[in-house]
């Protein structure tokens, strides 16, 4: 498998699919036969197996029939349409996360997928690191991790209780906005997070911004966690941060990865 | 009651009102131009009927007399004088002592005369107005009148016919206005109702019909039809645009895709690498400015927006301030919300926020270290205003209105970072609530001030 990047980013973009763990399994429900195929090549680069479906009827058939880990499901499908298809499966109570591809006609569709039950949407065109990054993210979720009253990473306690933070026992005087942005890094080690999923999640904007709002959030909590902030979380030029770890298996085993 | 007031104020300052006042404004002039036509004509006719009957009595005076003399008139008076007669008369010698007559002594002025009451008869009896004839006689006077009553009271009918016409013609213009206004504000009222629905986002909506097939109906034939013409415009302008956006995907997507798998190339050398990210880079900002220009056409087009719900504005502004405070210290600005009550206005919360959010961050882009950045709002007039304001290089009057236009860029700014789009969409997003946003002189600095009406 080729690597992104040769240097440092190639090893924590592979969101902690280490060989300890069966690949995330994704149904792709999408009609444009290329668009598909490029999904699949580039997600099988992070370890994410696709099936496709290339309509909302056999999407619907495969989801109904197997267990997914996640699903994404293009809005505008022939016949029985993405939204459809999501109103369908909701209904039958099948909990898996979905993702929803749109296009770049704006908020009225992005309202209309959250409202819909999906979990996370995307505008294409996308980056394929930032898909991967979110379907990871959205996997993570989904597993048990999320029962846990505390995420413990390289010394740092979060209490997803009392929302105290310490690091080696020593109690840190965090901003709730920065608790928030950590407590996304900590959810997801080893995923490269976007400054778009960093902007919806902490602050629950989406739309574009002109300053380096991330950027100094990011700074201050580096400076906040202490010297070795910046080795925490690094930034990964062009595509977002990443919360890197001894504890994380994907940094153990990234190297060792074919 | 504060609406039946409303109401009333809104009727008389309706044009039809105004309208119906000033014609019976017209009438009442003309009326009471005609009416003193008619009256000055029969007074004059009354006048020359006295007038004839008074020179014919003189001449039979002076016929049966026969000399001009004091001494030859005399007996003829005094002899008509004895049967209590219909005329006045009054002959009085050059001293103005009264010889013969049932009047009161008269300067003598020759000609015809008007006298008032205060040359009643001796006898006491009240006569309000004599018109009469005076001759100059040879060594006296001679003068004989008749009651000018039914002069007068010609003049008082006219008078009171012209107050009643007056009053009427009032009470019916006003009447007739009032009811006018109120079935023509009707019609209105439901036209812009109409308007305010479809202005709300209900493109469907169409002016209802009275069935009369009068001259609103027909305007709101045209309207309907104008309406019907905006609604396809509109629906395929959505069409265009989803089109666009549908066709760009592909050729774009293929070529991030390219860029992708290049990066990913494994004989591409560091350098490379770089070069790709950073087209890559450049390929995400075009996108990014291409679907903000499409949201913007949206949002223009009201064609964007969820159903409208409560937004808690003053919450939205700390929000926004607690946000981006971090951001402007570094930069060694300072950023603060004034205090406010609680103010509610009907918006899209996400549309509002980044408003908001536009408005800020073109504070904190555009304004030097030191700075002070101010956002307050407070509840006017059932407005909800929200103001901008730092102290920093402000905008000359003369670009104010021109940099809400898409892609301006002021030459100062050039190298802040920004799509040019920020501006053009917080004014979209405004006008989208019902409210207007103005630049204008913080002294120094720019000030910007939003108002957003609170009710539906």
């Amino acid at each position: 498998m080729s690597c992104l990047r040769s240097g440092g980013g190639c090893r924590y973009c592979r969101a902690g699919m280490s060989k300890k763990y069966s690949p995330i399994r994704l149904l792709l429900v999408e009609d444009d036969a290329d668009m598909a195929a490029y999904i699949r090549e580039g997600l099988a680069q992070y370890d994410i197996a696709v099936t496709c479906a290339f309509d909302g009827m056999e999407g619907l058939i495969h989801i109904l029939r197997e267990p997914w880990d996640v699903v994404v499901l293009d809005r505008m499908l022939p016949g029985m349409d993405g939204m459809q298809v999501l109103t369908r499966l909701r209904k039958e109570e099948i909990r898996t996360p979905v993702l929803v591809l749109t296009t770049m006609d704006g908020v009225s569709s992005r309202v209309e997928g959250l409202r819909g039950g999906a979990d996370d949407y995307l505008v294409k065109p996308f980056a394929m690191r930032e898909l991967a990054a979110r379907v990871v993210v959205l996997v993570r979720r989904a597993g048990p991790a999320r029962a846990a009253t505390a995420l413990r990473i390289a010394g740092i306690t979060l209490d997803l209780l009392s929302r105290d933070v310490t690091r080696f026992g020593v109690k840190l005087q965090l901003q709730p906005q920065e608790i928030k942005v950590l407590e996304y890094f900590m959810h997801n080690p080893g995923v490269i997070l976007s400054r778009k999923m960093l902007l919806h999640y902490a602050w629950n904007v989406d739309f574009p911004v002109h300053t380096n709002l991330v950027e100094n959030h990011i700074s201050r909590l580096r400076d906040k966690l202490g010297p070795d902030g910046r080795q925490l979380i690094r930034t990964v030029r062009g595509a977002g941060y990443i919360m890197v770890s001894h504890d994380c298996p994907s940094f153990d085993q990234a190297d060792t990865a074919p | 009651m504060k609406h039946r007031l409303d109401r009333l104020y809104r009727i008389a300052s309706s044009l039809s009102f105004r309208i119906v006042l000033l014609f019976a404004g017209l009438l009442i002039v003309s009326g009471l131009f005609v009416v003193l036509l008619a009256a000055l004509h029969s007074q004059h006719s009354m006048e020359q009927q006295i007038r004839r009957a008074v020179i014919a009595e003189v001449t039979e005076i002076l016929s049966s007399a026969g000399g001009r003399n004091l001494a030859d008139i005399q007996p003829v008076i005094q002899g008509l004088v004895r049967h209590e007669p219909e005329f006045f008369y009054l002959l009085q010698d050059d001293s103005q002592r009264v010889v013969a007559g049932n009047m009161l002594h008269l300067h003598p002025w020759p000609g015809l005369r008007w006298l008032s009451r205060e040359h009643r008869r001796p006898s006491g009896e009240r006569t309000q107005m004599i018109f009469g004839e005076g001759v100059l006689l040879k060594d006296g006077y001679l003068f004989v009148g008749l009651n000018a009553r039914s002069l007068t009271e010609l003049r008082r009918d006219v008078w009171m016919l012209l107050g009643w016409g007056v009053i009427g013609f009032a009470v019916l213009g006003v009447g007739g206005g009032t009811l006018l206004s109120a079935v023509i504000l009707g019609r209105i009222e439901t036209i812009s109702v109409t308007a305010r629905q479809i202005m709300n986002g209900d493109m469907s909506r169409r002016i209802p019909y009275q069935g009369g097939d009068d001259e609103f109906d027909h305007l709101s034939h045209s309207l309907n039809a104008m309406l019907e013409k905006n609604e396809q415009l509109i629906a395929s302008l959505r069409q265009v645009s989803n089109d666009i956006a549908h066709d760009m995907r592909r050729p774009l997507s293929r070529l991030r895709q390219r860029l992708e798998m290049a990066a990913a190339f494994q004989k591409v050398s560091a350098e490379g690498r770089d070069m790709i990210e950073d087209a890559l880079d450049d390929l995400d900002g075009a996108l990014e400015i291409f679907s903000s220009l499409l949201r913007l056409s949206q949002i223009e087009a009201r064609i964007a927006t969820d159903a409208l719900s409560p937004v808690p504005l003053d919450v939205l502004v700390c929000q926004i301030v607690e946000m981006y405070r971090p951001l402007a210290e570094d930069r060694g600005q300072s950023l603060a919300a004034g205090d406010a009550a609680p103010i509610t206005v009907l918006g899209d919360i996400v549309l509002l926020s980044q408003m908001l959010s536009n408005l800020v961050e073109n504070a904190i882009n555009h304004t030097p270290a030191g700075s002070m950045i101010m956002v307050t709002r407070q509840v006017r007039d059932d407005c909800a205003i929200l103001v901008v304001a730092d102290n920093g290089a402000g905008i000359p009057p003369e670009s104010r209105e021109k940099v809400f236009d898409r892609f301006v860029r002021l030459d100062a700014s050039r190298s802040v970072p920004g799509s040019g789009l920020g501006l053009s969409m917080a004014r979209a997003i405004v006008r989208l609530h019902g409210g207007t946003i103005v630049l204008s002189d913080n002294d120094p600095g720019l000030r910007c001030t939003i108002s957003i009406p609170c009710g539906s």
